[in-house]
């Protein structure tokens, strides 16, 4: 589990009320979707919040966490469990794909999934990750850029262009933090 | 026939002369009807044709057709989206006219205007006027009134109107305060005027009346209810004394069956509320008070944030209960690709002490 790092979707996307109505629009174009509809005009405010409220850090560092220059910190030889590493990356680029999916239970009908697709891409100018035990544990000292995009179905919802973002302090993620590899 | 709740009229089919004896009754008798639990809430109306003004039939009408016209029920109190409905028994029995007829003549009565004297004055001085032969105008059988009968047990009803000389029909028993047997009223009424040999249709009473439902009244409305149904109120419980209104739950007899006229229905109270449950109700009452003062004190809700663990990235997304429906908002976050545009370069490692 991780805390809030203070960097979600929503900073990013400030003027995103417009996600809810944009949604209904597209659900509109098909009436096999009146249940989805009706899942959404219900809970469509709280779903939106939940989209926005998504952890981009904590997304961000499962990027960093498949880059084959960490893998050997899952080498227990080389680096001993117990052993706390900060590894500072310097300037590199990168993009990251999740797939936010909110699942609307409205007795009695069938669950109703929404599945919406987050591309962020990172410019990042440095980094600095602390790693325990092949995990990324926390994120710190870095600063570059970050631009998202949200997307439902093939609908563009939002895209915001490169923001710059820093991380002046250290972040923890709780409990084993990500697994590199 | 059956008369949904939602105000629509609903033509009965039945033609009725003004006058006509009839009989609403709401439910059926012997039959429960749940659709008709909170009958005392709604008001049945009649109508005859469609420019006449409506006429309230209540619980239980028992009248004559105000006018001439197919009779129409309605439900005030209902709104156009009200569901259920309600049954209602109609009977009736057409009005007897009694129609003057011109005096036929009898050959008792025949006129004798031109009859002669069977024996002249002189011939004997004993000799008397036959009574056949005392001239006499034209005869009209003069009209009788209908007795009163009303409350006479059946028999003895026909045999005064019998005395009456006229011609007593029974006709199917109905319901009233009567006891079994009873006559409940006549057609023509008493008082009437009629020809001798006419008929006069008297009811008796069966004894039974369909037992009123008495469920989410007052005691006081339940007797005035059960006083026009010709019942009494029976034994009242009530288990329960503290808290708000008293309605009244379950009764005995059965609503809509058939008791003799003048059971005791008893009935048993509800909706007051347990002292302990007022005193929950009360704690729990403090402690939203309390919760809704934190809310609005409280400077801006902190939204719910969606949290996922490391494994699964499962997140347990807020909820929200509108309308009774019940829902669920559960938020997952589906890893995706990964591209990296070039390597990605390690500036400085540290090991921490």
């Amino acid at each position: 589990m991780s805390d809030q790092s203070g960097l979600t979707l929503r900073d990013l996307m400030p003027d995103a009320p417009q996600l809810g109505p944009t949604v209904i629009a597209a659900l509109r174009q098909d009436p096999q979707k009146s249940t989805a509809m009706l899942g959404w005009e219900t809970l469509g405010a709280q779903a939106a919040d939940s989209v926005l409220n998504i952890d981009v850090l904590e997304a961000l560092a499962r990027g960093w966490s498949t880059a084959k220059e960490l893998h050997e910190y899952t080498d227990a030889s080389k680096h001993p469990n117990g052993e706390r590493s900060v590894v500072y990356l310097g300037a590199h680029e990168f993009t990251k794909t999740v797939y936010p999916t909110l699942t609307v239970t409205i007795t009695p009908f069938n669950p109703v999934r929404f599945r919406f697709t987050l591309d962020l891409s990172a410019n990042m100018r440095s980094v600095a990750l602390y790693i325990l035990n092949g995990c990324i544990t926390g994120v710190g000292m870095g600063d570059g850029s970050v631009s998202a995009q949200l997307k439902y179905d093939q609908l563009d919802l939002r895209k915001v262009e490169s923001q710059n973002v820093q991380f002046p302090g250290r972040h923890d993620f709780t409990a084993s933090g990500l697994q590199i590899g | 026939m059956t008369v949904p709740l939602n105000g629509q009229w609903t033509d009965t089919g039945v033609d009725l002369q003004k006058g006509d004896a009839l009989s609403i009754v709401v439910g059926q008798p012997g039959a429960p009807n749940r659709n008709v639990t909170m009958i005392r809430l709604y008001l049945l109306l009649g109508r005859m044709g469609t420019d006449t003004a409506p006429f309230l039939v209540g619980f239980n009408y028992k009248g004559n057709a105000p006018a001439t016209g197919r009779l129409s029920l309605a439900v005030a109190g209902g709104r156009p989206d009200t569901p259920g409905s309600l049954q209602a028994t109609v009977s009736y029995v057409p009005r007897i006219v009694v129609t003057p007829t011109p005096a036929t003549p009898t050959p008792t009565a025949t006129p004798t205007p031109t009859a002669t004297p069977t024996a002249t004055p002189t011939s004997s001085p004993t000799t008397t006027p036959s009574p056949t032969a005392t001239p006499s105008p034209t005869t009209t059988p003069a009209n009788v009134p209908v007795p009163n009968v009303v409350g006479l047990a059946a028999e003895d009803a026909a045999a005064r109107i019998v005395r009456t000389k006229l011609r007593p029909v029974r006709r199917a028993e109905t319901q009233s305060c009567q006891a079994q047997g009873r006559v409940t009223r006549t057609q023509p009424p008493a008082g009437t005027l009629i020809r001798p040999g006419s008929e006069v249709i008297y009811w008796t009473a069966s004894g039974e009346n369909v037992v009123p439902d008495l469920y989410a009244l007052s005691v006081g409305d339940a007797t005035t209810v059960l006083q026009e149904s010709c019942f009494r109120l029976g034994s009242v419980t009530s288990g329960i004394q503290l808290g708000g209104g008293v309605r009244i739950v379950r009764q005995n007899p059965a609503a809509w069956t058939t008791a003799a006229v003048g059971t005791a229905v008893s009935v048993t109270l509800g909706g007051r509320i347990p002292g302990w449950i007022l005193i929950v109700l009360l704690l729990a009452g403090a402690a939203i008070a309390g919760a809704v003062a934190t809310a609005i004190l409280r400077p801006r809700p902190v939204p719910k944030i969606p949290r996922y663990s490391a494994r699964t990235e499962l997140v347990d997304g807020p909820t929200n209960f509108p309308q009774g429906i019940q829902t669920r908002l559960e938020m997952t976050v589906e890893p995706g690709a990964t591209v990296f545009a070039g390597e990605v370069p390690i500036a400085k490692r540290e090991v921490l002490k």
